[in-house]
């Protein structure tokens, strides 16, 4: 055989054979190490554990056990057991921590080149229930940056909500995800913050492409926190120049409800964008405004067939009157006639509509 | 014979070998680059859990698109599946496109549907018959239409979901509980925004499956169903992560995939008239927005599981990858402008030149190959040694590939847990050489003759359902 095929198979055969060991070498790595490790980490969560609630001796055995353990395995023991405790517990796994000198390294950490490592120190001092450390936002990596805004959301320091708030308008869809979610988050301390944001906001009648988005997360977290002082604040934006401003406008107050509510987004049933009235009527439907019923059953026959649509499933969630005005609409002719009945039908003999 | 006639034999001999040696050179390149990729992947995912993700309200609404046809005994353990994932914000839209059997009829009754205000209608579609909704289960709409095929039945979906992204999948795949989670994680980590993401698919021939969900996984008892799980390995694994580091993926496989509904709407949805429709979708979405001057990106996430049964009978194997290369075919005569076109940036210099003169190509030049090997070394043309080389380089190299792959899958997810399941796929991937490939060679061939004689329709589809034994046979997918 030529020398050269000679050698090319020989070569082939070597890789086979050396991919076929790894895979082997693998899979027995794997078994042993699961086998070695979950005793361990079975031990060290047991530990920590009893060291959150446990005092002195507890914490003294727990750090005594966990020095025996892989620095890797400590962190993520440690890490588990953050998650799920608060207050006095917190306090006493920090002094676990502070003993095995894991809080050191965690802010040492911090400054490391690799991004991962930063996020692991961040991750550590947000569950030991550390100050946030806000100069993090400002991080070249978005796994970092997205740290530190939920480290943020587990303080009550207003600077730094504040920070948190602009993130709102991040470009990154995931930190302004992540921004928005730790404000749900917050509750009634996020609301200063983001009132004063909406009240900035709301001086800009023409809003810009990134703008407009930030305005937009803030109505959404304004619409799932749906609290009065939040209304009021939103309230200006139901007659901006951006049509999808205004419709999530009318989901806020829909989110409060109430009568001056129903009648601002009653009001907004004859906004000249589609959007804006489908989401009105979806509003009255969502508050059960029964007062406005005839207005949401004329705009069966709305030109838009969004619109339509949205009132006929507002109508079904009005009770009683909804049901009598779709019974009235479906002996009319046009769109709205087969929509009413198709309504009256998803709701059955008396039953009601959930979306 | 001629010195002319030996000499052009020489000549193609010497082609075949340099085609076939750049092909794997470039195949080793790919895995190189899929292991960074996934290796960094695996980072991202330790260090950021996907909690807050399951629990947000505000996280991106996801719709479901679950087209329906003939579906009676998988339809109600499917929908039951897809309205269990963990997911917060989640619709799920079933289309019965035109079933014959009592696909309908199940669906009315298991979840007590009633008619419901139908259509938004952007999209132009076979006659929808109607749209159903359930008090009981108020995120499940089901539509049902005459029968117009798949890409039609994703359009009528398409035609009902208000969501930011909307999530296109076959009825009868099984989609893991946290898929939803996992894929989503691109649209929110891009700034310039994705165009769409797509999910591992795997073979769920064999494992074991507890109500929709694939509980163990394990090896196809058939070998022709387990050498497809190294196929599918293989593809997804290496080939498509490979690619999130070469110029995008071209396809974002039809069992699920996940897109930003306003760039599905405004490209029109669906083209009703290809059998390769996911793949066409993908290419013109990508055109799309490299012609607006947008980003073109179209991702894989190698860790969102979707398991569908792949066919263990040949017939059934032949028609389906006949359909796929006649499908790939379509897509790329479809968008020739854009091969070999700077405009288009990689997608135009190494994505589609990749998929033209691999992916369909390939079964030409190797069946020429055999041809030559088959006529030639009887009648004493061809030597020994370019016999020897032959398969040396394309079916040696390839078995490296495919068992590269399987270490792959041994370090990053390691599904297949038993030592006898790791033993039966990596002879798999030593026995696929020899004779499979040869085969599929021979049906994607089959299928570039029926593209060029315009054969049109999808074939007989076969479904018994996951828990029955028989073949199915899954949607378009280039699993190489």
């Amino acid at each position: 055989m030529n020398p050269l095929l000679k050698n090319l198979l020989l070569g082939e055969i070597i890789v086979l054979l050396v991919i076929v060991s790894l895979i082997a070498g693998h899979a027995l790595l794997l078994s042993f190490r699961e086998r070695r490790r979950m005793v361990p980490n079975r031990v060290a969560l047991d530990a920590l554990a009893m060291a959150s609630v446990g005092g002195a001796d507890a914490r003294m055995r727990a750090v005594g056990l966990l020095s025996r353990t892989r620095r890797s395995l400590r962190i993520q023991a440690l890490l588990d057991v953050a998650l799920v405790v608060e207050g006095r517990a917190r306090a006493e796994l920090r002094e676990v921590a502070d003993e095995l000198g894991i809080t050191r390294d965690a802010h040492r950490l911090l400054h490391h080149r690799r991004w991962w490592k930063r996020v692991t120190g961040a991750r550590v001092l947000m569950g030991l229930g550390e100050a946030p450390r806000v100069d993090l936002l400002d991080d070249e990596r978005i796994e970092v940056q997205q740290v530190a805004i939920a480290w943020i959301s587990e303080a009550d320091d207003p600077p730094a909500l504040d920070r948190l708030v602009r993130f709102a308008g991040a470009a990154i869809p995931l930190l302004r995800f992540v921004a928005q979610d730790s404000l749900l988050r917050l509750g009634p301390t996020a609301m200063p913050p983001l009132r004063n944001r909406l009240e900035q906001l709301s001086g800009i009648h023409r809003p810009d492409e990134r703008q407009t988005v930030e305005i937009l997360a803030l109505l959404e977290v304004a619409e799932g926190m749906g609290d009065p002082e939040l209304t009021e604040a939103a309230l200006p934006f139901m007659s901006n120049g951006s049509a999808q401003v205004r419709a999530s406008a009318v989901g806020v107050m829909a989110a409060f409800g109430g009568r001056k509510n129903e009648r601002r987004a009653a009001g907004a049933l004859s906004d000249i964008d589609p959007l804006v009235r489908a989401a009105a009527a979806r509003a009255l439907g969502s508050m059960g405004a029964w007062k406005n019923g005839h207005v949401v059953r004329d705009h069966l026959s709305d030109r838009d067939p969004l619109v339509r649509r949205e009132a006929a499933i507002a109508l079904g969630r009005m009770g009683p009157v909804g049901r009598i005005l779709l019974r009235d609409a479906a002996s009319w002719d046009g769109p709205g006639a087969s929509l009413a009945a198709q309504m009256l039908e998803v709701q059955g003999p008396v039953g009601q509509v959930t979306r | 014979m001629t010195s002319f006639a030996r000499g052009m034999l020489v000549t193609f001999e010497g082609f075949l070998l340099v085609y076939f040696a750049s092909v794997n050179l470039f195949y080793l390149v790919q895995l190189l680059l899929a292991g960074l990729e996934v290796r960094e992947h695996q980072k991202r995912l330790r260090l950021d859990p996907l909690w807050r993700v399951l629990d947000s309200s505000v996280a991106p609404r996801i719709t479901v698109l679950s087209p329906a046809h003939n579906e009676q005994l998988t339809i109600i353990s499917s929908v039951r599946a897809l309205l269990g994932l963990d997911y917060p914000n989640l619709r799920v839209v079933v289309i019965n496109d035109g079933s014959g059997d009592a696909t309908l009829e199940v669906l009315l009754q298991a979840f007590d549907l009633r008619v419901a205000p139908g259509a938004l209608g952007h999209i132009d579609t076979e006659r929808v018959r109607g749209v159903y909704r359930s008090p009981s289960h108020p995120h499940l709409i089901v539509v049902d239409k005459e029968n117009g095929g798949k890409a039609d039945a994703l359009n009528a979906g398409l035609n009902q979901v208000r969501t930011d992204l909307v999530c296109a999948i076959d009825a009868d795949t099984l989609i893991e509980r946290d898929a939803l989670q996992r894929m989503v994680r691109p649209f929110l980590l891009e700034e310039s925004g994705v165009l769409a993401a797509g999910g591992t698919i795997r073979v769920a021939n064999g494992s074991k499956i507890v109500a929709g969900r694939v509980v163990e996984a394990k090896v196809p008892r058939r070998w022709l169903a387990r050498v497809q799980v190294v196929e599918y390995l293989r593809a997804f694994l290496f080939g498509r992560t490979g690619w999130n580091r070469m110029g995008g993926n071209l396809i974002v496989s039809g069992a699920f995939g996940l897109f930003k509904t306003e760039d599905l709407i405004a490209a029109g949805g669906y083209e009703a008239d290809t059998v390769g429709e996911d793949a066409e979708l993908v290419a013109r979405l990508r055109r799309n927005a490299r012609l607006e001057g947008r980003s073109d990106r179209v991702v894989f996430v190698p860790d969102p599981v979707a398991w569908t049964e792949v066919p263990s009978r040949f017939r059934t194997l032949r028609r389906q990858r006949a359909r796929w290369h006649r499908g790939l075919a379509q897509v790329l005569s479809r968008h020739r402008r854009m091969i070999f076109n700077p405009r288009f940036g990689a997608l135009g210099l190494v994505v589609m030149p990749y998929f033209l003169l691999v992916e369909l190509i390939a079964p030409v030049i190797e069946s020429m190959g055999l041809a030559a090997l088959a006529i030639g070394i009887p009648a004493g043309f061809v030597n020994t040694e370019f016999a020897i080389a032959y398969f040396l380089v394309a079916y040696g190299l390839g078995a490296i590939v495919s068992l590269a792959a399987l270490l792959a899958e041994e370090v990053t997810y390691h599904r297949y847990r038993r030592a006898r399941s790791r033993i039966r796929l990596v002879l798999a991937a030593l026995a696929e050489n020899t004779g499979y490939r040869q085969l599929t060679v021979l049906w994607r061939f089959q299928g570039l003759i029926e593209f060029l004689r315009r054969r049109e329709h999808w074939g007989h589809m076969e479904r018994a359902g996951f828990e029955g034994a028989a073949s199915t046979e899954i949607a378009p997918d280039q699993a190489r």
